[in-house]
């Protein structure tokens, strides 16, 4: 007999064993109560066994299948962390958290107009990216739109029609005013964020010498270069004022700072006023004349810099009660209650067993030295998924308001895995990014951390309407403990056992395997094994349905780049379906593919699954590669 | 004389403050986690005035730049610089040995987030996130 046929045998024994329970009853079967989505649902641009990416991603009429849903499951992702702040909003005493934004923002002075505008106040709330937020001033605060308004009034004076001296200095002194009152303003929304007015009076130190000279231009105003050259002296009050910043008296200090040391942005500050010595002398009206002129020119620009001040003492408060919000208790327990339910634990937990059982099935056939497979077959018992746990009361403190948030002096000690620092990153990134990882067993010093794979909560919220798509995602970063590299990391290297399919993957006719890219492409051909043993056992005629379904993470990042988990070491999204689950022998048998795709090279180990018939089994010619260890 | 000697002095101390060592990078960031290293940076370009590019370097050393304006510029170079400034200003010395999360470089000040220090990676994980999500 030989050792494949022993090994074959063998499998079909265990899973005999794992399909009944103790009383020898038929185990459940748990894909079998899984729902099939409705995108799997509707006829795609091929056959599943010609291209799968086709079949699953793209609708007969050649539109993306999942367009229409994006939106919504956007907005999906995003709901348990909107809730959350809201709640802990409310918790301070606000209608929502909207509501204690605005409140915030006006307490800085930054009154919000009566109706902003919608899109600016999105992008300052949930901001996309730092490239979607600037020029939004004035859509949203009441001061900016003011700037822009008093502005265009005074740019619209015909002074060149006045003849009268009175008349011109009172213009004189409405453009004065207006210049003051924004410098006014200016200092004070500069003194509520230090760094970042340091970083901009650096910018614009820098911004004195032509490129690559050192030397000032010489129509550089002397008093900044002076205070440019002062800067590192002055580095220990604006440490000093950073460290204040918040307590009482601050605001008051730091204005006094800006006020005496630095020197305000001419478009903001006061111009100089005097005539040339060697005009020819003017009578009073052409010299009033003339200041008007360089006050005009002088404020040209002093409402875009004011705007670019408001934008940032509006982000500055913003982040602020974000960043209070995220660690606040009502936040952390709202969050953790919502993605780590019992009922998604128990869903996930069992999932989670089903692949790592089909994963030490296919370690049967891949790994023929015993002492590895016996390391690796330990070790799948040992590998969990990360369940973040609500921290101790004894983990909070009051803040200044008064709010219980996480403690910042003990997180490092009392906060486990994920938890330690996902709730001090103001936006909250860990819970919408769709992410999920594999980490092996680590040590630092005496602290230990164990082998285990996340799924962050935006892949945990697909639990609830596509455990496949969960049962594939898992079963990916399970299979990462075997790949090339990092089976080296824990003690058992296969790079040797996966070369035989990798080089498979690496020809034209398959996915063109880039440098890089081996480690994903073994945990999607390990996923597609999973896969194709779950799928198996429910009615062929909702084997491809359930596949197309297994899908949709991937379907969805090829809508909109942004739903993507995938970095570049991923082969692109029409490969990965096409060429490895497609592609997949085990998946062609139990979807019951008659021919091998016209679009891919089937690749695949030399294994068999269950009860499936290989009706196509890979050969030589049809490109089908088993690995060197699995022969 | 001594007017001479003060602005000598005056601008030596500009050229001491104002020129970076690399003359035109305004904000480098190194990030290593489980063997892949990310980049990101921004350049000024000089080019018939200031242009800004951002850059982000993959595993692969692959390279993707995008133009930003000024105020994109200022606005990621001040997260930047507050993540720096808690770093160096507002936390107490440590004298354990730093597992370093993230490395952040600006112009004028450089600083690197430990592993240990719970508040700042948080932080910092944002912060490279939203970078993440200016190339999608």
């Amino acid at each position: 007999m030989s050792t494949y046929t022993k090994s074959v045998l063998k499998i079909v024994f265990l899973i005999q064993l794992f399909s009944m329970n103790s009383s020898g009853q038929e185990r459940d079967c748990l894909v079998c109560t899984f729902p099939l989505t409705p995108e799997s649902l509707k006829p795609g641009q091929a056959d599943a066994c010609e291209d799968l990416y086709a079949a699953a991603c793209v609708s007969a009429n050649g539109k993306y299948k999942y367009q229409d849903i994006i939106k919504k499951e956007q907005a999906k992702i995003k709901k348990p962390v909107v809730d959350a702040r809201n709640k802990a909003a409310q918790q301070m005493g606000y209608k929502d958290f909207n509501d204690a934004l605005k409140s915030k923002l006006k307490a800085a002075g930054l009154t919000i107009k009566s109706s902003p505008d919608k899109e600016a106040w999105e992008r300052l709330v949930n901001p996309d990216n730092f490239l979607s937020i600037n020029g939004d001033a004035d859509k949203i605060y009441e001061t900016a739109q003011q700037c822009g308004k008093e502005k265009s009034e005074l740019n619209a004076i015909p002074s060149y029609l006045l003849t009268e001296p009175a008349e011109l200095k009172n213009i004189v002194h409405r453009y004065q005013t207006f210049q003051t009152k924004y410098k006014e303003l200016s200092i004070k929304y500069n003194a509520q964020d230090i760094p970042n007015f340091v970083d901009q009076f650096g910018w614009r130190c820098k911004n004195l010498k032509t490129a690559g000279s050192s030397l000032p231009k010489s129509k550089d105003d002397p008093r900044l270069v002076q205070e440019c050259a002062n800067i590192p002296q002055l580095k220990r009050q604006e440490t000093e004022l950073f460290r204040e910043e918040g307590s009482e008296g601050y605001q008051r200090k730091a204005e006094q700072f800006i006020r005496s040391h630095i020197v305000m942005d001419t478009s903001l500050g006061s111009v100089s006023l005097q005539t040339p010595v060697k005009s020819p002398p003017k009578s009073e009206v052409e010299s009033l004349r003339d200041k008007i002129k360089l006050l005009d020119e002088s404020i040209t620009d002093t409402c875009n810099s004011y705007d670019s001040i408001v934008t940032n003492a509006g982000k500055k408060v913003t982040s602020d009660l974000k960043k209070e919000i995220a660690r606040s208790r009502v936040t952390v327990e709202s969050l953790i209650d919502s993605a780590y339910s019992p009922e998604r634990q128990k869903l996930a937990a069992g999932i989670a067993q089903s692949a790592k059982n089909d994963i030490q099935d296919l370690v049967g056939s891949l790994v023929k030295d015993p002492k590895k497979r016996g390391d690796i077959l330990e070790g799948y018992g040992d590998l969990k998924i990360s369940w973040m746990q609500k921290p101790e009361a004894s983990s909070y403190t009051k803040d200044s308001n008064g709010v219980e948030v996480l403690n910042e002096e003990t997180a490092g000690k009392n906060l486990n895995g994920s938890a330690r620092t996902a709730f001090f990153d103001p936006e909250l990134s860990f819970f919408t990014s769709i992410n999920a990882f594999y980490n092996p067993a680590g040590s630092t010093g005496k602290e230990k951390t164990d082998e285990q794979v996340t799924m962050q909560p935006a892949i945990l919220s697909i639990l609830d309407e596509n455990p496949y798509a969960f049962l594939g995602a898992i079963a990916h970063e399970s299979g990462h403990k075997i790949d090339p590299y990092i089976s080296y990391i824990n003690g058992y290297d296969l790079s040797g056992e996966c070369e035989g399919l990798l080089n498979c993957y690496r020809d034209s006719k398959s996915i063109k395997l880039g440098i890089g890219q081996s480690g994903e492409t073994m945990a999607d051909y390990y996923s597609s094994e999973v896969l194709a043993r779950e799928i198996q056992k429910l009615p062929q005629e909702q084997r491809k349905q359930a596949l197309m379904s297994s899908m949709e993470i991937f379907c969805l990042s090829d809508v909109d780049i942004n739903m993507s988990p995938f970095n570049e070491v991923h082969p692109e999204t029409s490969l990965r379906i096409g060429g490895i689950y497609g592609a997949n022998p085990s998946i062609r048998n139990v979807l019951g593919c008659k021919n091998d795709s016209s679009k891919f090279k089937t690749c695949g180990l030399n294994v068999s699954i269950l009860d499936a018939p290989m009706v196509n089994p890979p050969t030589k010619d049809s490109g089908a590669t088993a690995a060197k260890g699995a022969k | 004389m001594i007017k001479l000697i003060s602005v000598a002095v005056l601008l030596l101390s500009f050229r001491t403050f104002a020129e970076p060592s690399t003359p035109d990078l305004l904000l480098d960031i190194s990030f290593e986690k489980n063997h892949m290293h990310h980049r990101y940076s921004i350049k000024e370009v000089f080019d018939k005035g200031s242009t800004y590019v951002l850059s982000f370097t993959d595993e692969r050393q692959k390279t993707q730049s995008m133009k930003i304006s000024e105020d994109q510029a200022r606005s990621i170079k001040n997260r930047a610089t507050r993540i720096i400034w808690e770093n160096l200003y507002r936390k107490p010395a440590s004298s354990t040995n730093c597992l370093v999360y993230v490395t952040l470089k600006t112009d004028s000040e450089q600083t690197k987030i430990c592993k240990d220090n719970a508040v700042l990676v948080g932080e910092s994980y944002g912060f490279l996130n939203a970078l993440r999500g200016a190339f999608r």
